[in-house]
């Protein structure tokens, strides 16, 4: 099983006000994310999962020559997207976002997009976000469940399936989709034949937001047992001891994200997960 | 299936969309956006066929409709469907004038067609568990409480909207209505509402912050404190804390986690309460939400609990708007 090491304590998301507001201050900038990110490299995680907030970015450059991660950015960054509508509104934050992409390739995008075309809006939207990565130690990229969800509920499959063929054609990168749909999610991709790509879902055995309930999550883990099945907030509610249970009942999961601050819960994490 | 138009295609139309549009028991059969541009868009988003206004639809092609226009339109589109027996879900708030909630209320009632309001906190997994440890009386009779929403929504530089200007503008008629509306939730009608401080940080006659006391003189008697602040830039996320002082206990929750501290001290979080939606987006609360909207169009006995507490809310909020400090 494959262990990947998230981002959510540097950005203090998913975490109840207080503890929130303490990882903020701990992660104040760069060079504390870094060493938290040295100290997952020294316990021998090899894959790091992160949105494309700066600072993490920031982070990732200045540890990757000592700490050769393979790389897994997702976009869009939701916080920078809020604080984008909130300063210029919805409107203004699509062509501040657009702008950055240059015009002519802009008016290009739009002309496609009128045509039902959207893969050059992805080429543009992904470029932008991913700007400043290692792009040699990127080997997935990922779209977040705010975005992927999203258009999950609109049934558009086209554009989930145009973010897919992007990824993979035009920057050769694995396809990765955040969800908190996975059986929906499962049928939509891996059950139309977009099998080259990696869901990253719920799954711990409190249930919590296992949608549409745990028990078919298990069974979508099962029906696609050759897909790549990532497990994320594995750790959320209910009993750790369970963990290692959960793991050994869906032996067909390809991997493991968790996140944490702390170097002792790395190792102990890592060793629950069987592969300290 | 219910056959739905949704009316105004803005900000908040974006979360109520995909949960419409993926719901089972829906068919989306239209938009309505008067805006050229947000028209085109949400066109292109979603597929589904988008008119510039009520006029351009057949009334007979839908049931139900969801407006999600700016509040001081609520009134005018709401009665004028009403009247023509759809059901409807309106944003919060109801409308801007408590008389005119009442007329939709009554109208509602006559027609026998479900009513909703968009308080979408009273749907929120950690709200309810808070509102059932108050209903059980475990800890005894509340003494103190505060709701306190904050945010960072509108800045100096948002560009105008009917959130930052005119009729229906400022956090009293967007974020601070959801405090006061879970404090309906959570407590019930005041005895008596009083407004402490107001602040207009970035336009005249626009509130941004503001504090309020919700008095509850029957038992138990005590004291809501509701405090909003939309433009807060510390805050990353906008959210909602509720702080409960009971007699021997204090109850703090943020939405994620209900701290109990006293005698003995217990902690609920989110992670251990049933969060299971057939679709989730945005929170659990969205879904529930919508689904007993549609459960309640099915139901032949309408339930009005809901929409009788919104406009108490909508009194509320006039109350608070036209004093003067």
């Amino acid at each position: 099983m494959k262990i990947y090491f998230g981002d959510n304590q540097f950005l203090g998301v998913n975490h109840s006000g207080g503890k929130g507001m303490s990882y903020l201050e701990r992660y104040n900038n760069a060079a504390d994310v870094a060493i938290t990110l040295r100290e997952a490299w020294d316990v021998g995680i090899r894959d790091f999962c992160f949105t494309v907030d700066r600072k993490t970015v920031e982070a990732v450059c200045l540890i990757v020559e000592d700490c050769p991660f393979n790389l897994h950015p997702a976009i869009p960054y939701a916080h920078g997207v809020n604080d984008l509508i909130a300063q210029k509104g919805i409107a203004g934050a699509l062509f501040s976002k657009a702008a950055t992409a240059g015009f002519p390739s802009l008016i290009l995008a739009a002309v496609k997009a009128l045509f039902g075309r959207y893969d050059h809006t992805f080429r543009i939207l992904i470029a932008t976000e991913i700007d400043g990565i290692p792009f040699d130690n990127v080997k997935s990229i990922g779209l977040l469940n705010i975005a992927s969800d999203f258009l999950l509920g609109l049934n558009r499959m086209d554009l989930l399936r145009s973010f897919y063929r992007v990824v993979e054609r035009d920057f050769k990168k694995k396809p990765c989709f955040y969800t908190m749909n996975f059986p929906l999610m499962a049928d939509a991709l891996w059950g139309g034949g977009y099998t080259n790509c990696a869901l990253i879902f719920n799954y711990n055995s409190a249930g919590f937001r296992t949608n549409p309930n745990l028990g078919e999550v298990q069974s979508y883990i099962r029906k696609y047992e050759s897909n790549e099945s990532i497990a994320m907030s594995i750790f959320s509610g209910g009993d750790v001891d369970q963990v290692g249970k959960l793991l050994r009942d869906t032996p067909e999961l390809s991997g493991v994200l968790f996140g944490t601050s702390k170097k002792a819960n790395m190792i102990s994490n890592m060793q629950r997960f069987d592969i300290g | 299936m219910i056959r739905a138009i949704i009316v105004g295609a803005g900000r908040i139309a974006l979360s109520h969309l995909p949960h419409i549009q993926n719901h089972p028991d829906v068919e989306l059969v239209a938009i309505v956006e008067p805006n050229r541009i947000s028209r085109f868009v949400i066109h292109r988003l979603s597929k589904i066929k988008v008119v510039p206004s009520l006029d351009d639809i057949d009334r007979s092609c839908f049931d139900a409709a969801f407006i999600l226009t700016p509040p001081q339109t609520h009134f005018d589109i709401g009665k004028s469907l009403i009247d023509d027996y759809k059901h409807v879900f309106v944003e919060k708030p109801l409308t801007l004038d408590a008389t005119q909630s009442e007329r939709l209320i009554d109208a509602a009632k006559i027609h026998r067609i479900q009513l909703s309001v968009g308080y979408v906190y009273r749907f929120h997994p950690i709200y309810n568990k808070v509102r059932t440890v108050i209903d059980s009386g475990i800890y005894g009779p509340i003494q103190s409480a505060n709701i306190k929403m904050s945010g960072n929504v509108v800045s100096e530089k948002a560009p105008k909207s009917w959130r930052n200007s005119g009729l229906g503008a400022g956090c009293l008629f967007d974020y601070g209505c959801h405090a006061i509306d879970l404090s309906l939730f959570l407590f019930g009608r005041p005895y008596n509402v009083q407004c402490l401080e107001k602040e207009e940080f970035f336009r005249r006659g626009v509130v941004d912050k503001f504090l309020a006391r919700l008095e509850y003189r029957d038992e138990p008697n005590f004291d809501a404190g509701i405090f909003c602040n939309w433009s807060d830039t510390t805050v990353r996320k906008a959210g909602i804390i509720v702080e409960l002082d009971m007699l021997r206990h204090s109850l703090w929750s943020d939405g994620q986690l209900i701290q109990v501290r006293g005698d003995d001290d217990l902690d609920y979080s989110i992670k251990d309460l049933d969060t299971d939606v057939p679709y989730y987006l945005r929170g659990e609360e969205f879904q529930r939400q919508l689904d007993v909207f549609v459960a309640g169009i099915k139901q032949e006995e309408k339930n009005y609990d809901y929409a009788e507490d919104a406009v108490l809310c909508d009194e509320i909020i006039s109350k608070l708007h036209e004093c003067a400090l």
